[in-house]
């Protein structure tokens, strides 16, 4: 029996032990996840102990398919799409003719290496419709009609949204980059 | 750093992928308080199997407690009807005198008899109760004094004599049977006796009367506790000299009065977070005929919903006197300042999240309407049965919300659980077996089976449509 199988079986008799090793070995992953999918660590905060909450009530349901994390990520992922849905975000509809080109994934130019606090920094201050489609499509790997089904939106929609994003952070990154060469020209200066 | 990215996607997926971050402490706080009541050891569960087990341990006390208290007193049941038979006897043969007779004879008759004597003072006779014994029967016909006698001699040579009120008319082979049958039931026939009966003439007759006139006058002496006993005894019906207990017989209809506890257990398939117990208790009419039966009456249902207290707030920091005006006093020698102020609390703007476990109880009136087939043997029974029955929502008790500092500023409260609708109806069915503690008392174990027409949850978009619920009924029927 692996460690995870002995914490599961430990969380469904109700062993108070084994619910705190399952939260210390897996809540900072988690709450990676949901500072994603946040504007700040507060919002992070309550999808986090909702997500967890919803693990240790329904663990009796795992069926030991999967992986455990990936399990427990869902859940995370879940409660971050009901958090959102209860907000009532409303997207703009767009219609096929108004789209504009989507932007792509793949450019001609190159993106040097930022700080994960720098991106992280950058997610949380994109708007909750980019943030969301952006974190549903690109980490959690749904396509536009999936993501359509879940957020109750068109598939335009979630693409407009997708490239929206894509775009706002492409222009943060340049604006990164621009800084960064003119400190270091500056530092080389002297 | 000298790795460079194209796609801007990859770079995102490549820095998030091991994004570790330790949550505050107090998340893991919260999230203990959130999941308290569920697990192994969850409040309420071990009372909920101990209570059935406590009722099914009691239920089966009582019904074992029942059976002998009710089983312990009819044993003097046959002397009560060997006592009124013997007068009936002698009475009618009083009347039977002037009737022509002819003498006849009988064969030999082997009958089972049940009695016991306890006027006997042999202490070897003393517990015998149920023994073979064979007669020689005669019938003795005088036709010269009109009587019809039957006398019995025993091994000890007494001769003894029993007026007998058989008609002479009937069958004669028909005859010695109901002699022997009424033989059996007099009381000077001892246990243990081997006695024979003879066909002697009418002078034997009145050798004996004075015997019989002895025996009659003990008799009598127990024959007024006897018809009060007699009332209770349910093995011989037509033979009891309670008019209640012989109307029974060939009666079409019945009624039946039934008081019933029952714990049940409510699932609900979409959202086993819901799942919940309930308690009730039942007082039902019933009405049987021809082995149909209808049910109906009313009830009480307790049950209580686990939830959880969203609760969005501030968390309070302290508090300022806050100088709203100034005025000075120029009555003496110097201005003195005085200020005017008010406290005013200051709160955290950053805004707090706890989530508090909570009970709400309801407490519902049920009327059931079941329909159903049974069949009865001697104690056992057994029955089906179903029908709707009406919940209407007549008591709730909501938890208040528990803030652990009051001075705490609320914003928001979400309750997990929306509130219920006042009424609701569903299909029970049940199947169970009957037990008879006494001809009046019985015991009844059923499970039910309970399916809710729709969502008791007042909110429909929640997906708790159809619930059922699963439980176990034990009460007592009485019967009228």
């Amino acid at each position: 029996m692996t460690v995870d199988e002995k914490i599961v079986e430990g969380c469904i008799a109700g062993k108070r032990r084994a619910q705190n090793q399952l939260y210390q070995k897996y809540a900072p992953g988690m709450f990676g996840v949901c500072l994603r999918y946040c504007k700040n660590i507060a919002e992070a905060e309550d999808i986090l102990q909702e997500g967890f909450i919803k693990v240790f009530k329904n663990v009796k349901k795992y069926r030991k398919e999967g992986s455990f994390e990936g399990w427990i990520r869902r859940i995370m992922v879940n409660s971050a799409i009901t958090h959102f849905n209860k907000n009532k975000i409303h997207f703009e509809e767009i219609d096929e003719e108004k789209m504009e080109s989507p932007e792509e994934a793949e450019t001609n130019e190159t993106f040097a290496p930022v700080d994960q606090e720098i991106l992280l920094n950058l997610i949380q201050n994109m708007p909750e419709g980019y943030r969301m489609v952006l974190n549903l499509y690109v980490f959690e790997g749904y396509n536009h009609k999936e993501i359509s089904d879940i957020l109750n939106i068109s598939e335009n929609t979630s693409k407009s949204q997708l490239s929206k994003a894509r775009k706002y952070l492409k222009n943060k990154l340049e604006e990164i980059n621009k800084v960064k060469t003119a400190s270091f020209a500056y530092e080389r200066q002297f | 750093m000298s790795e460079k990215y194209k796609n801007i996607d990859d770079l995102f997926r490549d820095k998030f992928n091991d994004l570790e971050v330790d949550p505050p402490a107090h998340v893991w706080d919260n999230v203990k308080s959130g999941i308290y009541g569920s697990g192994k050891f969850g409040p309420g569960k071990p009372f909920f199997y101990g209570g059935i087990m406590f009722l099914s341990v009691a239920l089966i006390f009582l019904g074992v407690y029942s059976f002998l208290f009710f089983n312990s007193t009819p044993d003097i049941n046959p002397e009560i009807y060997t006592a009124n038979n013997l007068t009936e006897i002698n009475n009618s043969t009083n009347k039977s005198e002037d009737n022509l007779l002819a003498m006849q004879s009988a064969p030999i008759k082997e009958v089972d008899v049940s009695y016991q004597d306890h006027s006997s003072s042999d202490p070897k006779s003393k517990g015998k109760k149920k023994q073979k014994v064979i007669f020689d029967i005669s019938q003795n016909n005088n036709i010269t004094s009109g009587k019809t006698s039957l006398v019995v001699t025993d091994n000890n040579n007494l001769t003894k004599t029993v007026p007998s009120n058989i008609q002479k008319e009937k069958d004669p082979a028909t005859d010695i049977s109901e002699i022997a049958n009424e033989l059996l039931e007099i009381s000077f026939l001892k246990p243990g006796d081997d006695s024979e009966l003879l066909a002697l003439n009418q002078t034997e007759y009145e050798a004996v009367e004075t015997k019989m006139e002895e025996i009659n006058t003990e008799i009598i002496e127990e024959e007024n506790v006897a018809n009060t006993l007699s009332d209770n005894n349910p093995s011989n019906p037509e033979q009891s000299s309670n008019q209640e207990v012989r109307s029974d017989y060939g009666k079409k209809g019945n009624l039946k009065l039934g008081v019933y506890f029952t714990p049940e257990m409510i699932f609900y398939p979409s959202n086993s977070g819901f799942n919940n117990r309930s308690y009730s208790v039942d007082l039902n009419a019933i009405y049987e005929f021809s082995g149909y039966l209808i049910q109906s009456g009313i009830g009480v249902n307790w049950l209580s919903d686990d939830g959880n207290y969203k609760i969005d707030y501030n968390k309070y920091l302290g508090s300022y006197e806050d100088v709203y005006n100034v005025t000075f006093d120029t009555t003496g020698n110097e201005v003195i300042p005085i200020y005017h102020t008010e406290t005013v609390d200051v709160y955290d703007s950053i805004d707090h999240i706890t989530i508090t476990p909570t009970k709400s109880n309801y407490t519902y009136l049920q009327i059931p309407v079941l329909f159903g087939y049974g069949h009865e043997n001697r104690r056992f029974g057994w029955f089906v049965k179903g029908g709707p029955s009406l919940s209407i929502l007549v008591h709730e008790n909501i938890a208040d919300i528990n803030l652990s500092d009051s001075q705490n500023q609320i914003i928001n409260v979400e309750n997990e659980l929306p509130s219920r609708i006042s009424t609701n109806w569903q299909f029970v069915f049940s199947g169970g077996v009957s037990y008879k503690l006494s001809s009046h008392l019985s015991l009844s174990v059923e499970p039910v089976f309970r399916y809710y027409i729709k969502s008791v949850y007042d909110n429909t978009n929640l997906n708790t449509k159809n619930p059922y619920s699963l439980g176990l009924r034990a009460g007592f029927l009485l019967d009228f």
